[in-house]
């Protein structure tokens, strides 16, 4: 028996028209839209990146000086982090999180939407600055002291890039006190912590990460605005270092933070793929406890080469990370294991995520040693690690929820044909993009930098790279496409079309206002799959146990 | 209780845990006390969760659209923008986020009448 989903009022139309767009409650319509902005941020990034790659693929500067190239590439760091990776992250949370854990809506959707607006008013402050004399930020996304100091970069535009990342931190961290509060105060009746959904116990460790480190980057931005107004902040002996403290004290958490959603992702999207019980769930929970734990306690190993942090501290807790995400992985693989595996659009970009997110997080385990991070440190060999893990790890499965949610948010199917058109030129494009950067960087080019010289050796492995940069566009373009596709020649999409196993598939799709008029008994982390098994007569014997 | 403020303690616990590592391991001070800080932050949480009491039900009143929050987050955006260019801009925002602030007084001063 089904239980009442609380006080909801389900079906009452949404207020229509500009009202609606800009100012609504609604946390699925306010996650749509953050989601909607991070990914028109995506494709100005990627633009950014374009035409960096364009510019390195020969020798000598062909397209842009400099200062321009300087001010890509601090651009396209912090759109990627702190205007998509991010935000994306908590909008899938926030669309799916509540309607995951049974809730008729998110805690304090004012606060949600007050969030929302501020990221995108941080991200137009920041892009503002191109408008200014001295042109954007370009301090790199890391924005280190000196080189952020206003004698080393003078004018608006640094200002404001400044000013644009405490407002997107304040936004995010808005958005994350929400969805923690969704979390413990509107789970439904039966919905225990233990039957919580993977993706929702990923959003949690998220949501704790980014209300522990992302205020301490708005501090440290403030103290850095405060320096550049004149107030010599930084200026003593120690300062640059305490800066470096501030800045990466958020600055790992960030990576965990475009990981973990992208996990949990992954794992629900496996999970129904291959039509089983999602296995080891428990020794994951356990394992993500531990994880953000460790998360929050290696951010010094970006500080190895300065020779002013506790090393082995920081290398023993950025090596025990394996331990965490081995679990993690190992759970993945017990759940394809004997499963009934369908080759769909979502589980090919949730499987690109896992492997290449592997290459990602091994190379980690190398900059994780001091002794080697002194060799690799500021080389490209680091600009491939980390985009190992967030595009072709956590983008990837961004774009494998796209395609497993989009029915649930619009009701429409995405051709799948075509996403797997876009997943082979993505997986293409992505290695060919950043695996020569691994050797590349072994071979000692700096990352950060317009230009290299002919006899440095660098231009065949550029030369690749750039050709894998425009093939990536190409798969985005597919997306877009299919995208136009879908609202152009629409394919209704059913309430429930993968047959999954969490709640946000028992309502309808798109879900009304609050969410869901009644709820299905709660008696795992997979309520849906216990209702159809219990649904289905037993197995014969010899035949494979699946969940269809 | 709430057993989700268990989790968080857990994890407030072995965050604590690593902080204490740290400051037998360096003679810094910066670092371990910011893991430090993190740990009490997610305890004081975790203590909050503990103790919040459950949501009562009710009829929803919530406004379908909130513009003055909206509004108020421009002041904001405005006043903060104002550290850069100046007093203006500050005073400008300042009184946009007071617009705002009076018209989500008013949005939940009407939501509460509705709830009786």
């Amino acid at each position: 028996m089904g239980v009442e989903a609380g006080t909801a009022v389900a079906g009452r139309a949404p207020a229509g028209g500009l009202l609606a767009w800009i100012a609504t409650t609604d946390h699925k319509r306010i996650a749509l839209r953050m989601a909607v902005v991070a990914f028109g941020f995506f494709l100005i990034g990627g633009i950014f990146a374009l035409v960096m790659r364009s510019e390195l693929a020969d020798p000598g500067l062909q397209l842009v000086g400099r200062d321009t190239y300087n001010q890509l590439f601090t651009m396209h760091g912090s759109t990627m982090v702190f205007l998509v990776l991010t935000p994306l992250a908590l909008a899938l949370g926030t669309y799916i999180v509540p309607l995951q854990v049974g809730a008729a809506d998110i805690a304090a959707p004012r606060v949600t939407l007050a969030g929302h607006w501020l990221v995108l008013a941080g991200g137009l402050t920041m892009y503002s600055s191109f408008l200014t004399d001295h042109g954007a930020g370009k301090a790199g996304w890391t924005a280190y002291y000196p080189l952020s100091g206003n004698s080393a970069t003078p004018g608006t535009g640094m200002d404001l890039w400044v000013v644009g990342v405490i407002l997107v931190g304040v936004g995010l961290t808005l958005v994350a006190g929400c969805l923690l509060a969704t979390i413990v105060r509107l789970r439904a009746p039966q919905m225990t912590m233990l039957r919580l959904p993977v993706f929702s116990w990923t959003m949690l460790a998220t949501v704790l990460m980014v209300v522990m480190s992302v205020p301490v980057l708005a501090v440290g931005m403030a103290l850095l605005l405060a320096d550049r107004l004149g107030a010599s902040v930084y200026e003593s002996s120690g300062g640059p270092i305490a800066y470096q403290h501030l800045f990466w004290f958020f600055g790992h958490p960030a990576v965990y933070i475009m990981f973990f959603p992208f996990l949990g992702i992954t794992a629900d999207v496996v999970a129904t793929f291959a039509r089983k019980r999602f296995t080891g769930y428990r020794p994951l929970i356990v394992a993500l406890i531990a994880f953000t734990g460790l998360s929050m306690s290696v951010w010094a190993h970006h500080m190895f080469t300065t020779d002013q942090v506790a090393n082995k501290y920081f290398s023993l807790t950025s090596t025990a990370l394996v331990v965490a995400a081995g679990t993690e992985y190992f759970a993945i693989i017990a759940t394809l294991i004997g499963g009934s595996i369908l080759l769909r659009t979502p589980m090919l970009f949730a499987l690109g995520f896992f492997l290449q997110f592997l290459i990602g997080g091994l190379s980690g385990v190398i900059v994780a040693s001091p002794p080697l991070d002194y060799h690799a440190h500021d080389s490209y060999f680091v600009v491939a690690h980390f985009h190992y893990t967030l595009f072709a790890g956590s983008l990837f499965a961004g774009f494998a929820a796209a395609y497993y949610w989009f029915p649930k948010w619009t009701g429409l199917m995405l051709r799948d044909s075509l996403g797997k058109v876009q997943f082979a030129l993505m997986v293409v494009g992505t290695n060919l993009t950043f695996f020569p950067m691994f050797l590349l960087g072994y071979d000692g080019m700096p990352r950060r930098v317009a230009d290299y010289a002919p006899e440095d050796g660098f231009t065949d492995l550029n030369r690749l790279s750039t050709l894998g940069s425009f093939l990536i566009a190409l798969g985005v373009a597919a997306f877009l496409w299919n995208l136009i596709l879908a609202y152009r020649r629409p394919v209704p999409a059913g309430d429930d079309p993968w047959e999954g196993h969490s709640l946000e598939w028992a309502t309808s799709s798109p879900p009304p206002r609050y969410n869901f008029r009644s709820l299905p008994p709660i008696t795992s982390h997979a309520p849906l799959l216990d209702r159809r098994l219990e649904a289905k007569p037993p197995p014969k014997r010899g035949r494979r146990r699946v969940a269809r | 209780m709430r057993i989700a403020a268990i989790w968080i303690g857990a994890l407030a616990l072995w965050i604590g845990a690593l902080s204490l590592l740290l400051w037998l391991w360096t003679g810094a001070e910066l670092a371990p006390a910011l893991l430090t800080g993190a740990a009490v932050a997610l305890a004081a949480i975790a203590a909050f969760v503990a103790i919040l009491p459950d949501e009562t039900a009710g009829p929803r009143t919530l406004a379908e659209s909130s513009l003055p929050t909206v509004v108020v987050v421009i002041g904001l955006a405005m006043m903060v923008n104002g550290l850069t260019f100046g007093l203006f801009l500050i005073l400008i925002g300042a009184e946009v986020a007071a617009l705002g602030l009076a018209g989500l007084a008013r949005q939940l001063w009407l939501e509460r009448g509705r709830r009786g």
